[in-house]
């Protein structure tokens, strides 16, 4: 066990840094997965789903 | 397009001002270099506030509305403000223990009303996993989000009602802004920080709402593949 009065402030400040910075790294890394994990998804279940009928042929046109 | 160039602008600008906060400015005379902490710890809690002051008018858009994008933002503010009060705390106890010989005193009003705006937000994730109906799920979350957010005044006027170990507020009023107490430099990194966090925060924002949005999007798809011909079968109900 470290005993935190032998730690700099300067250690103190590098681990908050760290840990914020990266912390936040790792979740705008993850979001950026998630949101290119979730567009094929999206479009797949879409084009799973039945097509709206054509609309009925006009015979005057 | 627009969003990637926002990333690289907030990346750059987090970088810069991370490194002005720990190399441009001197250390504090009293405090020493423990005070370099207090950039990154106002830094977010102010976007904690503004998280969660988002996720409160996005709920009363939603209950108003009945708009789905009302719901992913409150979504997206929620879960971004856990993000940035988890930061705020831990930043905090990095700071509080070299400055005040503790890392957490539950007495100190501060932080404990600080905590108790972590756990509930977490509530309210925890919340929108109970159901999968998307509206039932939105309203319920948007009670718990307006109720929350009585936490967010009492967090900031904590030190002013209370007394405990944690210094006074940084931002009260216009004139301590005007006329900042600190030496200029000081000041000139923490708006730094707080500009350079804004611009992540709404990068982190908008890429969140747009996820909430997919998902939005493909369990209403789902649910509609689930139940075919319901719509016709059951009767639409009266207004």
């Amino acid at each position: 066990m470290i005993d935190p009065a032998a730690i700099g402030d300067l250690a103190f400040v590098m681990a908050a840094y760290g840990v914020i910075l990266g912390g936040t790294g790792l979740y705008a890394l993850s979001l950026a997965r998630r949101l290119r994990g979730a567009r094929p998804t999206t479009s797949s279940q879409a084009s799973d789903q039945p097509r709206p009928s054509a609309p009925p042929i006009d015979p005057r046109a | 397009m627009a969003t990637r160039a926002l990333g690289i602008v907030a990346l750059v600008a987090v970088g810069g001002a991370t490194a002005f906060a720990l190399a441009g400015v001197p250390a504090d005379l009293n405090q020493g270099e423990a005070q370099r902490i207090m950039y990154i710890h106002v830094a977010s809690a102010w976007l904690a506030y503004l998280s969660f002051g988002v996720t409160a008018a996005a709920s009363v858009w939603w209950l108003v509305r009945r708009d789905p994008r009302a719901d992913a933002v409150a979504l997206a503010g929620a879960e971004v403000g856990v993000l940035f009060t988890a930061a705020t705390i831990w930043a905090g106890m990095m700071w509080g223990r070299p400055v005040w010989g503790t890392y957490w005193q539950w007495e100190d009003p501060r932080l404990t009303t600080t905590a108790l705006l972590l756990a509930l937000y977490v509530g309210y994730l925890l919340i929108r996993r109970l159901t999968d109906e998307p509206a039932r799920r939105a309203t319920r979350a948007a009670v718990v989000g307006i109720v929350a957010a009585i936490d967010i005044p009492i967090v900031h006027f904590s030190v002013v009602w209370w007394r405990g170990l944690h210094q006074g507020p940084t931002f009260m009023s216009p004139d301590t802004i005007l006329n900042p107490p600190a030496p200029g430099q000081f000041v000139a990194a923490l708006l730094l920080m707080l500009g350079a966090f804004s611009l992540a925060w709404l990068w982190l924002m908008v890429n969140r709402y747009r996820l909430a949005r997919l998902d939005w999007e493909a369990e209403e798809s789902a649910r509609r593949g689930r139940l075919p011909g319901l719509a016709a079968a059951v009767p639409a109900p009266r207004p």
